[in-house]
């Protein structure tokens, strides 16, 4: 695809403007814009996944990239087909009840954001009850989790617990949890779905588990067609 | 209360990358560098650099084997102020979440920095009776639980809360830029706490910042890196 370069490069270098400007340029010349999605800018974004995962960019560029990409997307978004964002979801978000770091949560966010999901962020210090309320409000796709300390993290497995007891926890809304101190062997403990190191493993994951999802419900349409 | 101008703080623009994951030597982008000098500049601005310690005599304290090798032990905080995490969460606000990383890292090597200088005064306070000191450790490093929050905040007391800094009954210190520590103080020869570094470490396997073999927090720090030799000095 033409552009499908140069946008995937301008993305990768944090270049705003250009990354805008080319996929303005890519519209005004009749390309697909679900085209300009799956060729150019995704796979600029995941090539900037692959350069963190690698130590070749660090968090900086990656904010940096992350608003390139939001800029092509918000240029693209008028033009979108409710199908062609085949990644998008909803995620709710927040630091845990006696929590106030909200750098890691935050950057989670942004993540998230920029790759075309809705994000409702709780904010700090949520109590498991508001973390239930927002998922029966807004009905995500994730509830994520956040916290900096042994001390917080212990008030993860409240939230899991009350999201059980109300019929909450499964598909759709899955948990995903993280920060410092917190790592795999927790998340499995407490009965969190997902556990991401940091936030573009996060949104790595979780477009993996919607895309999967998302064929797992055309199959199952098929079938009961 | 131990008071600085944000003059007195020295913010090194390595240690922030070091913060950031970026490897040393390795160049970073001039428009990273031109960020981060910005947002140095604009730290200077916001932080508030305080701290206090006090001593306790060690066989006052509940036997923690942690202190047992101690005659005297110092409790120190130190804290920038609130400003800078505001100006940080601002920042993400406004969508610049580039800027507010930086800024963010910068605060954090600005409150080592500041746990730094009261480190030096308790070091200078020890000498002065004749004491030798450990390196400092802290609650929630190495074999000290965080837990030990409760032990440290009883003995400083009303203290803290007049240099700014609370701690929560989930042992979190607000302002969240504000680091706790304790240093062994004796005339034998006593064991360093955080020897096992990066080893006896919860976040071992996949912490970020151990890639060049340093270790995240100053506090545990050994000998051979100089630094706190140079503060003992
Ligand atoms: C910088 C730092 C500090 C700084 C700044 C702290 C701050 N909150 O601003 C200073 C020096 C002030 C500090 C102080 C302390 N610290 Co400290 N600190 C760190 C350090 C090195 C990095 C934390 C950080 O800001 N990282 C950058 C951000 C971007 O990362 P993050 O928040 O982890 O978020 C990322 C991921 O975790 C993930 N993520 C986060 N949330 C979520 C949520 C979801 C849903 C998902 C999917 C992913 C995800 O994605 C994020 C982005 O990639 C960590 C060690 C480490 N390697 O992480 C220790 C660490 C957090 N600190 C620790 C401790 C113990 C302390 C102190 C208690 C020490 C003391 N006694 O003074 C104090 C507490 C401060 C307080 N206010 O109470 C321990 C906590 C472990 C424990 N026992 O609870 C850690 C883990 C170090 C360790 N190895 O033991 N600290």
């Amino acid at each position: 695809m033409k552009y499908s370069w140069q946008i995937s490069s301008a993305i990768q270098a944090g270049e705003v403007d250009r990354s805008r400007e080319l996929v303005t340029r890519s519209l005004r010349e009749g390309l697909a814009p679900g085209e300009i999605l799956d060729k150019a800018l995704m796979p600029g974004m995941e090539a900037v996944g692959e350069k963190f995962g690698g130590g070749e960019m660090f968090l900086p560029e990656v904010m940096l990239s992350a608003s390139a990409f939001q800029a092509g997307l918000e240029a693209l978004r008028p033009w979108l087909k409710a199908d062609d964002a085949s990644f998008r979801g909803k995620i709710v978000l927040g630091t845990v009840a006696g929590d106030i770091h909200d750098l890691g949560k935050n950057l989670v966010a942004a993540m998230f954001t920029a790759n075309g999901f809705e994000v409702i962020d709780l904010g700090v210090n949520v109590p498991a009850e508001r973390f239930v309320a927002a998922v029966e409000e807004h009905r995500p796709d994730l509830l994520g989790l956040s916290a900096l300390l042994t001390t917080t993290m212990s008030r993860m497995p409240e939230v899991i617990r009350l999201l059980q007891k109300r019929g909450l926890h499964g598909d759709p809304c899955r948990v995903i949890i993280g920060g410092a101190p917190v790592n795999e062997e927790f998340a499995a403990s407490i009965g969190a779905d997902l556990y991401a190191e940091n936030a573009i493993e996060a949104v790595r994951m979780v477009r993996r588990l919607l895309l999967r999802r998302k064929r797992g419900e055309a199959v199952a349409k098929v079938g009961a067609g | 209360m131990l008071k600085w101008g944000p003059a007195d703080i020295a913010i090194n623009s390595d240690e922030v990358l070091r913060y950031l994951g970026y490897k040393p030597g390795k160049r970073i982008s001039s428009r990273v560098e031109r960020m981060l000098e910005r947002e140095i500049e604009a730290a200077y601005r916001l932080i508030v650099p305080r701290g206090y310690f006090c001593t306790v005599d060690a066989p006052a304290l509940p036997s923690i084997r942690l202190f047992q090798d101690a005659e005297k032990v110092a409790f120190g905080v130190a804290t920038i102020g609130s400003r800078l995490e505001r100006k940080v969460n601002a920042l993400f606000q406004q969508g610049e979440a580039a800027r507010g990383v930086l800024l963010d890292a910068v605060g954090s090597v600005a409150a080592e920095a500041v746990t730094d200088l009261v480190n030096r005064e308790v070091n200078r306070y020890a000498s002065g009776l004749g004491f030798k000191t450990t390196r400092r450790f802290s609650p929630g490093y190495g074999p000290w639980h965080v837990d030990g929050q409760h032990l440290v905040f009883q003995y400083l007391g009303k203290a803290a809360g007049r240099i700014g800094i609370t701690l929560t009954s989930s042992n979190l210190m607000i302002p969240l830029k504000s680091v706790s520590f304790a240093v062994k103080m004796g005339r034998g020869k006593m064991e360093e706490i955080n020897l096992g570094r990066c080893a006896s470490c919860s976040m071992a396997e996949r912490c970020p910042f151990r890639h060049d073999r340093r270790l995240c927090t100053k506090a545990a720090f050994s000998d051979s890196s100089g630094r706190n030799a140079a503060v003992r000095r």
